[in-house]
């Protein structure tokens, strides 16, 4: 039952960040001029995708919380860590239209095969 | 540019400081209880401690500088970045503050992951500020 926490705050997170990219891509770069930073903020968080982003990383924090109330930190937090990265690398690639390197691939090779092992080392 | 990585090192460390003392706060709250009418009464333990308030503030500083980073990177150069760094530091605060048994398989696959997380963010043609 447990274990639901953690792939739900994997679900969340995965899906969070894209919404923000796909946010900034229509809000612009974030301003140098401090005077111009409230209107920015105003701005960034009318974004319907923004607020899509801030509502998936509300509910990342419970089933996050969950989570780490469930887990040993240094098991939980490599997992929840790491999956959402190989996603966002894929969504960044499919939706962004970002290139993906070979040594990314390797990359996210790695991070699999790391993934696996603390799945063995925490069993 | 320096203002970039300003924003780039202020998001490593909000991402790292926020689950440390939400570890702190769920040791403090106990066990999560069996059935979920007492659910509501554990959350309050748990936001109502000053590590649940730390927690809560820092975390809502990461939700504001993580657009304002990602309006300046590409999100796949500094998302590996922003996890890549909390994940060594994570692992050693959890041995070092809540003393939990980390195996030496447990070190390495986290080194692993690491490796993986550094091979995703320092390939060529990434280290522009642009969109």
């Amino acid at each position: 039952m447990d274990y639901v926490w953690v792939i739900l705050a994997i679900a969340t997170q995965s899906a969070c960040n894209p919404f923000f990219k796909a946010g900034m891509l229509r809000v612009g770069q974030s301003p140098q001029n401090l005077s111009k930073l409230p209107r920015f903020l105003l701005r960034t968080f009318s974004n319907p995708f923004v607020i899509s982003g801030v509502v998936l990383n509300i509910l990342f924090v419970l089933v996050y919380t969950l989570a780490v109330a469930s887990f040993p930190l240094s098991y939980v937090y490599p997992l929840i860590v790491a999956m959402p990265m190989v996603a966002v690398v894929i969504f960044s690639l499919i939706l962004f239209r970002e290139k993906v390197s070979r040594i990314s691939w390797l990359g996210i090779a790695t991070i699999c095969i790391g993934v696996v092992l603390l799945g063995i080392a925490m069993g | 540019m320096a203002y970039t990585y300003f924003l780039l090192w202020l998001c490593v460390a909000l991402n790292t400081a926020p689950t440390l003392f939400l570890k702190e706060a769920t040791l403090i709250a106990g066990d999560l209880p069996e059935d979920f009418s007492n659910f509501s009464g554990w959350i309050v333990d748990l936001v109502s401690n000053p590590y649940g308030i730390c927690a809560i503030f820092l975390f809502i500083l990461s939700l504001m500088a993580f657009p304002m980073a990602l309006s300046r990177l590409k999100l796949s150069y500094m998302f590996p970045i922003v996890q890549a760094i909390p994940l060594v530091l994570t692992a050693i605060f959890s041995f070092l503050l809540f003393e939990e048994k980390v195996p030496w398989l447990g070190w390495l696959a986290i080194v692993t992951i690491c490796a993986g997380v550094l091979l995703l963010s320092t390939r060529p043609g990434t280290s522009d500020s642009k969109l």
